[in-house]
């Protein structure tokens, strides 16, 4: 599967029409997603009216967008008209079909992009592995015995499979950092309010991101400029003007000031995963090495806030489905819908402390660098890690590095380092608010030196 | 009475918040799905010790976080 970037200039110069490359996009999943399981639905009939479309607005002259036939898919909590938004769950897979389509997936329609399916994750977003009771593990493309990272499992996956170039996912601890890290593709965790989530299941309103996944750093920067925007409708959405990403990416890292995350970063990794940030860290000429402040009751805050709001979200549903819901979550949610008052609200108040703190290294520094996981891709079914000298769950555990990031909103550029151990592990590119600008272009230059390369597997790339 | 939010805190102690809690939120369980509740729930417990032990100035803003500029 080639570039997006390069599958819309093929379709807008005409060597190439959108239906061949829809055509050629569903053939390649019919043939190869049953050993990943990283569709829950293929969008045959809406992918090729899509193409017909954009092939109609070229042969009449019309201007085409920026992701003019490029097939796409998203993880299954995004609304798409026609189908229930099922959102990882057996239960929901019982309710309507969505009227109407996520906002993100207008805005990708707008740009020219073929939707082309739906794709796996953890029930509810609350998992870090996509092991899915109700539709099955999504396997890791560069080894099937080993778990692709999750919630977003199956936007990576399919993404590290050849199957597409360019998918969206979820991130509310981590999910797209997760999965991107252990598959070996680049992911886009925009700021908080950034980009809207009108039409996409929740799992923590005040936590929840959406962002691409793609395979270079200009492909993440062309979808996520082409997603960009005010929405009304998402009370969270920012008040700002789009800031296009994609002119950056050219300019090198000359005058950023880069920082390594140490101590508990350090503490907490593998082997790897130290050398994949220290290696991303040297490339971009790292000037210091820092810690963040109280980054393990950061994490713990997030924690709560997550286990609380989840789990209250979902108290209706507990009452009465609790038997058909996802035995990995579901007594997760209820112990997080008992939580007391009290610790929620001091952990908001940690949050904003944490957050102001965190927001003064940004006089110093431009972007931070840390590892986006402890290890890379672990055993389907394995259940413990051996890190830090302690044994300990390894499920909630594969966001020790990405929730004390994401519960401040900050923006990361989710970005796989090569040369650092035969299965793939990516680093997070962390700047301050609305400077995913910053992150991208660090990345684009860690590409450029070849220090980070998606890893498409072998007998399936093309 | 002790805070639940302990690193010691014990099955029993949570066990016994846990089912009037149920009770209180409409939630029925089985006598497994309590243990299974109760276990994370302590676990939750021990995180939130981590939470509720540092301390905030006094005038810090509870509000969340819903907007960065």
């Amino acid at each position: 599967m080639r570039r997006a970037t390069e599958i819309a200039e093929s379709v807008r110069s005409g060597a190439v029409t959108a239906l061949e490359v829809t055509e050629a996009a569903l053939a390649t999943i019919a043939a190869r997603d049953t050993a990943h399981n990283c569709f829950t639905t293929v969008t045959f009939d809406r992918a090729r009216r899509e193409a017909e479309s954009v092939d109609a607005a070229r042969r009449a002259g019309k201007p085409l967008g920026p992701l003019a036939g490029v097939p796409y898919a998203v993880k299954n909590l995004f609304d798409v008209a026609g189908l229930p938004t099922v959102a990882g769950t057996r239960t929901r897979s019982l309710l309507p079909p969505a009227r109407d389509d996520a906002e993100l997936v207008k805005r990708l329609t707008q740009a020219g992009a073929i939707l082309v399916g739906t794709l796996n994750m953890d029930a509810y977003a609350y998992g870090f592995t996509t092991e899915n009771t109700a539709y099955g593990v999504t396997h890791n493309p560069h080894d099937r015995k080993r778990i692709a990272g999750g919630s977003s499992g199956g936007s990576a996956a399919a993404l590290a499979a050849g199957m597409v170039p360019l998918s969206l996912g979820s991130d509310t601890n981590g999910s797209i950092r997760v999965p991107a890290s252990l598959c070996g593709v680049f992911g886009l965790k925009p700021t908080f309010g950034r980009l809207p989530r009108t039409g996409s299941y929740p799992f923590v309103a005040n936590l929840d991101h959406l962002g691409p996944f793609a395979t270079s750093t200009a492909d993440l920067a062309i979808s996520y400029d082409a997603m960009q925007g005010l929405d009304p409708a998402d009370p969270a959405c920012a008040q700002r003007p789009v800031e296009p990403a994609t002119p950056s990416l050219s300019r090198g890292t000359g005058e950023l000031r880069v920082a390594r995350l140490t101590g508990y970063f350090d503490d907490w990794a593998s082997d790897t995963a130290r050398a994949a940030a220290q290696r991303a860290a040297d490339s971009l000429g790292a000037v210091a090495e820092v810690e963040l402040p109280e980054v393990a009751r950061a994490r713990a805050a997030a924690f709560i806030i997550t286990a609380t709001e989840g789990g209250t979200l979902r108290l209706p549903e507990l009452r009465t489905r609790y038997a058909d819901m996802e035995p990995h979550s579901r007594d997760r949610l209820v112990a997080g819908a008992l939580t007391p008052g009290a610790w929620y609200v001091h952990a908001q108040k940690l949050r904003a402390w944490y957050l102001a703190k965190v927001r003064e290294l940004f006089s110093r520094f431009d972007v931070l660098i840390a590892p986006s996981t402890p290890v890379p891709a672990t055993e389907i079914g394995q259940d413990w890690l051996q890190l830090n000298g302690q044994r300990i769950p390894l499920r909630p555990n594969l966001g020790l590095f990405t929730q004390p990031i994401s519960c401040i909103g900050l923006p990361v550029a989710a970005v796989p380092i090569e040369g650092v151990s035969p299965l793939p592990i990516g680093v997070q590119i962390i700047a301050a608010p609305w400077r995913e600008d910053l992150c991208l272009r660090a990345a684009a230059h860690l590409e450029r030196l070849g220090i980070a390369k998606a890893r498409i597997v072998p007998d399936t790339a093309s | 009475m002790p805070t639940l939010a302990r690193e010691d805190v014990t099955d029993d102690e949570v066990r016994a918040y846990v089912r009037a809690a149920c009770d209180a939120q409409g939630l029925v369980l089985d006598d497994a799905g309590l243990d299974r509740v109760v276990e994370v729930f302590a676990r939750n417990a021990r995180i939130a010790a981590q939470v509720l032990a540092f301390p905030l100035p006094e005038d810090q803003d509870p509000a969340a976080i819903l907007r960065l500029d």
